[in-house]
């Protein structure tokens, strides 16, 4: 047992906030080379920043990172925002999206389990998805998973398609209740920027059953 | 004093014109027609934004969706009864804009910070109070039950109690904001949180309901729980989910007596229990897995005696104990348990403790904290094991051994239903 372990724990068991687990899965295949990838890492960045700015978020939002370009990573992996550091993404290879949706799943499910099995409370988990492109791998199982999550209110997913090629149909597979929106140019940093605030929201909450997004602010970095 | 809340609430939402919200370096008029000048904002929501006043005042003003008739009425309302008392950001004035239209209203400013802020989370809390002890916990329950007690006998329930309206200063002085939102007469408090909300109230839609000082109740119980537990639910259990999830469960997991906790989070919450005094973990058990709905002078006795307690040295005054409460031999075999010696060399707790469970003790004698501690880490060897990961602790390896048996290969779940599998 390592002393990172250990202090994992120890920050699960004796932090009462109830958690909010966030996966970023993020399409980093060679077609986001260029400018795309360097926004979408001022955009995590950003995103990051946001959340740790947050005087309640910092202690109740928890990030993971999957990104898929080629093959798929796992970047971080639901840690508390206080250990954790922007990574540096590059740009590589072909879309293995339903893999690396397939993957965020299960992190967000082990994590869910953790605080479950160590008595934390916890929200139903965010997944946002960026892609450019469409998937080079099969993508049913994982379109299937997130769906069945979703209907039943155990998942909510921020589907987000960057430039022309970013395949809609696909994206609007995996988000049967929202909209997917395409980001407007690279305003990476305003989408991430608008989801750290949203998370904010729902970890401040004073929920009122469910906690209403920030609509108005969409216009900022999305369109239909 | 207002009247009690009868009939039906009262929410006349008919929208009030509006040209004008003020922002900050604008002017809003108080009743009388003197201006106070909108300085720096202090936050806000989808209800509106908080600005201090060049007057020394705080001013709400809301956003255009609130301003209503049945909001202004409210206020006015509230008006008529001008609680004079610090602590409470009641309302002074109905506050318009300089076109005379109602945009919100004037206030005492709060000091200090949000609780979720400074208290609920123990590294915060330890940076904004590192000298306090339990006493000064104590005493700042004592005191937020005290305003709490003041409104009650006005007859306003304070609805939304939450830790993000309740403040506290450097010098433990306790405020509380957002007052427009209290029930008065029959105006509803519109505004909830799913961790105080009473059972029965889960999934209502709160601007329809009137409640009720039972509800009132819960509410306050769980404040006093999470106060004195630093930030932890009283419904927060092993096995859990989403807050309003765990209330609606109303599985309360600690032990009382002869009853055993089940499903007890991990973390320091069980040693913070095992110091309270009887009274109190009787009373949290009383509303929490039973019925009880005491009042917030029911309350006030048992944390006096707590306090009193406390100030004694009957009971440990840190906020966060990293063992279970000691007892020493004499009061152990006072109380029918056995002083005995812990077998583990390097027990932390300097070799020996009370045995209550006889039966226990004639196969391994480890104290609490020795027999809960983890031994290794395994994994699970059914394949289709939801979570595979557990751990055997020291207690269980003894035990084990002892009995000549095999270490589990299994976690406690599967294991639990391979017994229960029925066998052919």
């Amino acid at each position: 047992m390592t002393d990172d372990m250990t202090l994992r724990e120890e920050e699960l068991v004796s932090n009462p906030t109830a958690r909010v687990p966030v996966c970023l899965c993020l399409d980093t295949s060679g077609s986001m080379g260029g400018d795309p990838i360097d926004e979408l890492n001022v955009g995590v960045a950003t995103f990051l920043e946001g959340l740790r700015s947050d005087e309640v978020a910092q202690f109740a939002a928890e990030v993971a990172i999957v990104t898929f370009g080629g093959f798929v990573s796992e970047l971080l992996d639901c840690a508390s925002l206080s250990r954790v550091e922007a990574p540096s993404l590059s740009a590589y290879g072909e879309t293995p999206m339903g893999q690396a949706v397939e993957k965020a799943l299960d992190l967000l499910e082990a994590r869910k389990r953790e605080y479950s099995n160590a008595g934390v409370d916890y929200f139903q988990p965010w997944l946002a998805l960026m892609t450019d492109g469409q998937p080079t791998d099969a993508i049913d199982r994982a379109v299937n998973r997130t769906a069945a999550l979703v209907q039943s209110r155990k998942l909510s997913v921020f589907a987000v398609g960057v430039g022309e090629a970013a395949d809609m149909t696909v994206l609007s597979r995996f988000s049967p209740n929202r909209q997917p929106l395409r980001l407007r140019g690279l305003r990476f940093r305003q989408f991430f920027e608008w989801l750290s605030k949203s998370v904010v929201r729902v970890s401040q909450s004073t929920p009122r059953q469910d906690v209403p997004l920030d609509l108005l602010g969409i216009k900022d970095w999305g369109t239909v | 004093m207002f009247r009690l809340a009868r009939g039906f609430p009262r929410v006349l939402p008919a929208p009030l014109p509006v040209s004008l919200i003020p922002g900050p370096q604008d002017v809003v008029l108080d009743e009388k027609g003197t201006q106070h000048r909108l300085t720096t904002g202090l936050g806000g929501g989808g209800e509106g934004k908080v600005f201090l006043t060049n007057t020394g005042m705080a001013c709400k003003v809301y956003s255009k969706a609130r301003l209503t008739e049945g909001v202004k009425t409210k206020l006015q309302l509230m008006r008529t009864a001008p609680f004079a008392r610090e602590g409470l950001c009641w309302p002074r004035s109905v506050a318009f804009n300089t076109r005379g239209e109602f945009v919100g209203y004037l206030m005492d400013r709060a000091q200090g910070r949000e609780i979720q802020k400074c208290l609920f989370i123990k590294p915060l809390l330890l940076q904004h109070f590192p000298h306090w002890d339990r006493c000064n916990l104590v005493d700042l329950v004592i005191s937020i039950l005290d305003i709490i007690q003041s409104l009650h006998s006005e007859n306003v329930l304070l609805g939304d109690i939450n830790p993000l309206n309740t403040l506290v200063d450097d010098r433990g002085r306790a405020y509380f904001v957002d007052t427009d939102s209290y029930q008065i007469e029959d105006f509803p408090c519109p505004v909830g949180t799913p961790t105080f909300l009473a059972p029965e109230l889960a999934g209502r839609q709160l601007s329809e309901v009137l409640r009720t000082p039972a509800q009132e109740s819960f509410a306050v119980s769980t404040l006093v729980f999470m106060l004195l537990m630093p930030g932890k639910p009283p419904y927060s259990h092993a096995g859990g989910t989403d807050p309003a999830q765990n209330v609606r469960k109303r599985h309360f997991p600690y032990n009382l007596g002869e009853k055993r906790g089940v499903d007890v989070p991990a973390g320091p919450w069980r040693f913070i229990w095992s110091h309270f005094p009887y009274r109190l973990k009787e009373k949290f058990h009383q509303v929490f897995a039973g019925q009880s709905r005491p009042d917030v002078s029911d309350w006030l006795d048992v944390l006096r005696q707590y306090r009193y307690d406390l100030e004694a040295g009957h009971v440990s005054s840190e906020i966060f104990p990293t063992s279970f409460k000691q007892l020493n031999q004499q009061q152990v075999e006072a109380k029918g348990g056995k002083w005995l010696r812990c077998m583990n060399s390097h027990c932390p707790n300097g070799g020996y403790y009370g045995e209550f469970r006889l039966q226990d003790a004639k196969q391994i004698q480890l104290c609490p904290v020795c027999r809960h501690k983890v031994w290794i880490r395994a994994r699970c060897i059914e394949p289709l094991c939801p979570s595979p990961e557990f751990t055997i602790k020291l207690g269980e390896k003894l035990y084990v051994e002892r009995r000549g048996l095999e270490m589990p290969k299994r976690c406690e779940r599967c294991r639990k239903a391979r017994r229960e599998r029925p066998s052919y």
